[in-house]
């Protein structure tokens, strides 16, 4: 998929669109099993806040992995 | 609470559709329409006002003021016969139905209700959830520029020397290094 999107200053642009298309596509699903239909600048910006708190979520958990590898570090030492 | 809605919520309109339907009869009859109209409210009035004051049932009261075999009897015997009571309890019971076919979609709708209702829900924002991190993971990794080779899940696809000797190295010996006391 890289090799139809470059990247850009960095960013992978590729993974960032799957993973947006991805997040449409669940988000898609579950109203339809729940019967109803959405917008599709609702949906883009539904999925776009999912992926936000995902990516809170990451932040967090990576905070509280680093400070048990530094307890570990420490220790060692 | 439905049922309490259904009674006593749309309750009044069906006495003033009673009180309606009786005062369009006493205008046809040859009553002007502000006689019809008062005769009309004194009558519920009355009768609500009666209902309130004994401790009879409506059934007994309603025995009471009908004189056998007088006009009232016969009168109510014409409403008896276009099922007037069947057709309180019907419509009672689809405004009963509609409520409660109003409050389940309303239940549907709202989202923040436990996922485990719908086990194929909550199998695809499952499935989809954990790729979408993978793919997040990845991208971030990329995006810092870490070193996120991993050796183990690439013993059998590959061979370990191949990558070992360019970005796998440092990891490993990462691993190596703080995986004895490592939490």
């Amino acid at each position: 998929m890289r090799r139809f999107i470059p990247g850009f200053g960095g960013i992978d642009i590729a993974s960032l669109l799957l993973m947006l298309a991805l997040q449409m596509l669940a988000l898609t699903l579950i109203t339809l099993l729940r019967g109803a239909a959405l917008h599709p600048v609702g949906l883009l910006l539904w999925a776009i806040a999912e992926l936000l708190g995902l990516l809170f979520n990451i932040y967090m958990f990576s905070i509280l992995i680093q400070v048990c590898a530094q307890l570990g570090q420490s220790q060692r030492l | 609470m439905d049922a309490v809605t259904a009674l006593s919520g749309s309750g009044p309109a069906y006495f003033f559709l009673i009180m309606e339907a009786l005062e369009a009869a006493g205008v046809r009859l040859g009553l002007d329409a502000a006689d019809a109209r008062l005769l009309t409210l004194q009558t519920a009035f009355g009768a609500a006002k009666m209902t309130l004051e004994s401790q009879e049932d409506a059934s007994v009261l309603r025995a009471r003021v009908t004189s056998k075999g007088g006009t009232t009897e016969q009168a109510l015997k014409v409403l008896e016969a276009g099922g007037l009571a069947k057709l309180a309890r019907s419509g009672c019971g689809r405004r009963l139905r509609t409520l409660a076919g109003t409050r389940r979609a309303a239940g549907q709708v709202v989202m923040g209700s436990s996922y485990f209702t719908n086990p194929l829900e909550f199998l695809i924002s499952t499935l989809i959830g954990l790729f979408i991190t993978a793919v997040m993971l990845r991208f971030l990794l990329a995006m810092v520029r870490a070193d996120f080779y991993n050796p183990l899940t690439q013993i059998w696809s590959s061979s370990p020397t191949r990558h070992s000797s360019h970005c796998g190295a440092s990891f490993q010996a990462l691993v190596a290094s703080t995986s004895p006391r490592c939490c």
